[in-house]
């Protein structure tokens, strides 16, 4: 049995003194944007800081869901992040477990790869490749470049390497091919591994917008992030504090917090399912243990 | 012996890699090639010469929009397929990102026949691509255009490569004075004082707006002139005086910038006297930013500050009437200069560029729908015809109750990104107003105290000259690189010291060598070189 002791306890009490600071630093913003874009405007006004709305309003929200090209282009993000996970997830692991094994020309792959992570093409040559491969304007053009990472390859494939040898011997002794072990054995025992990446490349996709930009000609498959920059940066039609107490457009302020929220709130919702992977995951991968 | 095999083949395939690798880039080369080809081909009948009204052409269009963004399949583009006779292919993106997507789509030999560009967003690219013919030059077509003849010669200079060629359209912007100067009317009177005509003159009301209570309200809390961050405004009651114009000659004959100029000597030394004594805003230097010194203007504390003829801001004038509701301003007009000038820095009179692809080069008549689609988003239309009865304003808001509804004699417009609005997607629709006056500012501006004031800026504006700062026409490259900012951005900062008393104005000269030595004696090289061959336009009357 272990007593506190006194100096224990202070040590407890500052440690959760100091964490509970540092987490409301880390709630107080999103709870600032969550009432703001849910606030009418006389809130907004009156109030320096409204921490809790005392009207709800939902004005800020219809504003958005009225954008005409909102409802299709989070359709298009959601469709997109599903995609791009799962096949990013597939190319990264199966590259990973392809260069764990020695084969001919392995380590000339594997440099070749690091290669890639020293000296990136830059943004003219991508275009290109993009471009003569007829790309351009299609939802290919966000998938396919960015298929493996280059860093989220060594971390797996340093994951893959710490599987215990012993398994894939005795696996082959009992005459399962490589595709068999991938699925069968790889795969499953690097769930943490892969959740945590699922949630890189979620992130990633799902905060698309540079590359959108650049492929993506046709506004009509424009992705979540594009458009709410948009709404975040053009303000509605009256952004003059007066006339926008009187008239329909909710207050800029609200409007912004709102996509601000709308943008983040995915990633918010995933993030807790897939967290105590995430640690273990990115650790495990990186350390030797 | 498998160590060395290995090496052998790593050294190999190293070499391999390196020969795909520069394959790779020589395909680049072949490749910016090949859609020009393509283009020509898909338009069979680029070799007929001569307008062809009944020919379709397929126009495509790169730009970008501080705004809303318009779908690319609006109604509004049938409307302008339709009365142009065109297949219009419109691209338009966000800011944001803009500067990638027009550097890849110029590299990848993929420049669209008509596009857009801002200035700063492609800073020295742009002098590259026009030097190096990127662009169609359009010398033979700006006398055909109505719009586009209203360009004045020193606007066209700017857009103009070293072998005379026009590379570009600029888009309007008024080329009012870059600053204008405001002065409280009602402090004056309350002191018995007038409109300062010197810089003597404008030290001594600056001292009395901070000596002698000129709000009468028994406190001392007011001061004179209000600067912030870098020391801006300059206050250049003139071109003469203007820090950032280049207006002096040095002994070689070579324009020189006027941060390092004996009349900006003189005028910080005036500012250093009157910020020992109070008159100027203490610790500006360390404002956050320059909104810091102008509310203080707006709050009633300082009297003397910047305006303009557009863009003054009605609510913070109606914050000021809230606290002072005497209030009036005056404009200081420009003071008259040792050499007998008298007239403000002009603005550049245009902001943003558009240029057509070099490739339309012999098809004249794609080079005629463009320009007249170019040339009917310029074409102005005075503030009291903007009514659905005129045609063209009519068509270019999208036609009464689709694109704009018109209640009262004012116009509401749908917002562009329903692409109802058919200016929203024209190459250029900011209406070149012939004169800036045209554009009546001052009947525009609701603000009372405003109103008289924009009202002064505009006599002024018609009574006095302008000056037409030579770099709007000239092009130095170190002044565009970090490092031309870095000497510029030391020398405001040794300015703003010496304000502030801080640094010994006998440290000036050694300012001036600084500067020349970290960039300094390029820029002026560059610049100078860049202009010669030039008309240099000096002062002109612009407002006619």
């Amino acid at each position: 049995m272990h007593f506190k002791t006194k100096s224990d306890r202070w040590f407890d009490g500052i440690n959760y003194l100091l964490l509970s600071v540092v987490g409301l630093c880390m709630v107080f913003p999103l709870l600032y944007i969550f009432s703001v874009s849910f606030s009418t405007m006389q809130d907004f006004i009156q109030k320096d800081i409204v921490l809790w709305p005392s009207h709800w309003d939902l004005g800020a929200y219809k504003y958005i869901f009225d954008t005409p090209v909102f409802g299709r282009a989070m359709l298009v993000s959601a469709c997109l992040t599903v995609v791009i996970t799962l096949f990013n997830l597939l190319m990264t692991s199966m590259m990973a477990f392809a260069t764990v094994h020695s084969f001919v020309g392995s380590k000339l792959i594997l440099r070749m790869i690091i290669f890639t992570l020293l000296f990136s093409p830059g943004l003219i040559p991508s275009y290109l490749m993009v471009r003569n491969l007829h790309l351009i304007d299609t939802y290919w053009a966000l998938i396919l470049p960015g298929a493996i990472s280059t860093f989220n390859l060594i971390v797996i494939r340093q994951f893959f390497q710490n599987l215990p040898k012993e398994i894939f011997e005795a696996s082959k002794i009992d005459g399962a091919h490589e595709l068999q072990m991938f699925t069968k054995l790889v795969l499953p025992l690097s769930k943490p591994a892969l959740a945590a990446f699922a949630l890189f490349y979620a992130v990633d996709a799902w905060n698309a917008y540079f590359n959108v930009i650049l492929y993506i000609n046709d506004t009509t498959k424009w992705t979540i992030q594009v458009v709410l920059r948009q709404i975040v940066i053009v303000s509605p039609p009256d952004n003059n504090l007066i006339a926008s107490l009187l008239k329909d457009p909710p207050p800029a302020q609200t409007v912004q917090m709102a996509a601000v929220l709308v943008a983040t709130l995915p990633v918010l919702v995933i993030y807790p399912f897939l967290q105590k992977h995430f640690a273990k995951g990115v650790m495990l991968g990186s350390v030797k243990g | 012996m498998k160590k060395t095999k290995n090496r052998m083949i790593a050294t190999l395939s190293f070499i391999s890699l390196i020969a795909i690798a520069t394959a790779c880039s020589s395909g680049n080369g072949n490749s910016e090639n090949s859609p020009s080809a393509s283009a020509s081909a898909a338009s069979p009948a680029s070799s007929a010469s001569g307008a062809d009204t009944g020919k379709k052409y397929t126009i495509s269009m790169l730009d970008f929009t501080y705004g809303k963004i318009p779908p690319s399949n609006g109604k509004a583009i049938a409307l302008l397929n339709d009365k142009f006779n065109i297949d219009y292919k419109p691209t338009i993106v966000p800011y944001d990102g803009y500067q990638e997507k027009m550097s890849t789509t110029i590299a990848g030999g993929d420049m669209p026949d008509v596009m857009g560009i801002e200035e700063y967003l492609a800073s020295g690219s742009l002098h590259k691509w026009a030097e190096q013919g990127a662009f169609l030059p359009l010398n033979d077509y700006i006398q055909k255009y109505p719009s586009l003849a209203l360009v004045p010669p020193e606007i066209w200079a700017a857009v103009t490569n070293k072998d005379g060629k026009i590379w570009g359209i600029p888009r309007y912007y008024p080329n009012t004075p870059t600053q204008s100067w405001v002065i409280r009317q009602d402090w004056l009177d309350n002191l018995g004082l007038k409109v300062p005509t010197t810089y003597d003159e404008l030290g001594q009301v600056a001292l009395a707006f901070t000596k002698n209570d000129p709000d009468k309200n028994g406190k001392n809390d007011t001061y004179g002139l209000v600067m912030g961050p870098g020391g801006a405004p300059g206050y250049g009651m003139g071109a003469y005086w203007d820090r950032d114009t280049w207006y002096h000659k040095d002994k070689d004959g070579n324009l020189i910038p006027g941060y390092i100029t004996d009349a900006r000597k003189e005028n910080v030394a005036l500012f250093a006297d009157l910020y020992k004594q109070g008159a100027i805003n203490k610790g500006f230097g360390a404002n956050a930013s320059f909104e810091v010194g102008q509310s203080d203007f707006y709050n009633n504390k300082a009297g003397i500050f910047m305006g303009g003829i557009r863009g003054m801001d009605e609510n913070l004038a109606n914050s000021l009437l809230s606290v002072a509701p005497n209030a009036k301003f005056s404009s200081i007009p420009p003071f008259k200069a040792p050499d007998g000038t008298q007239g403000l820095t002009a603005q550049r009179g245009y902001y943003r560029i558009t240029v057509l692809n070099a490739k339309l080069a012999g098809d004249e008549g794609k080079i005629d729908r463009i320009l007249s689609l170019v040339d009917f988003g310029r074409t102005f239309i005075p503030i009291d015809q903007r009514t659905p009865d005129n045609e063209t304003f009519d068509f270019r808001s999208g036609k009464l109750n689709t694109g704009y509804t018109f209640d009262n004699g004012t116009a509401t417009f749908t917002q562009p990104d329903q692409g109802l609005l058919v200016s929203s997607y024209l190459p250029d629709s900011n209406m070149w107003a012939p004169s800036v006056l045209d554009n009546k500012y001052s009947d525009t501006t609701q603000s009372p105290i405003l109103k008289e004031y924009v009202k002064q800026l505009e006599s002024e504006y018609a009574n006095y000259e302008e000056y037409v700062d030579p770099q709007y026409m000239g092009y130095s490259e170190t002044l565009n690189s970090n490092k031309g900012a870095d000497a510029i951005l030391k020398v405001a900062d040794a300015q703003v010291k010496m304000i502030m008393g801080e640094l010994p104005l006998t440290s000036w000269d050694k300012m001036v060598d600084d500067f020349m030595k970290s960039g300094g004696t390029d820029i002026i090289k560059e610049m100078n070189e860049s202009l010669q061959g030039r008309t240099l336009i000096g002062f002109k009357k612009m407002g006619q």
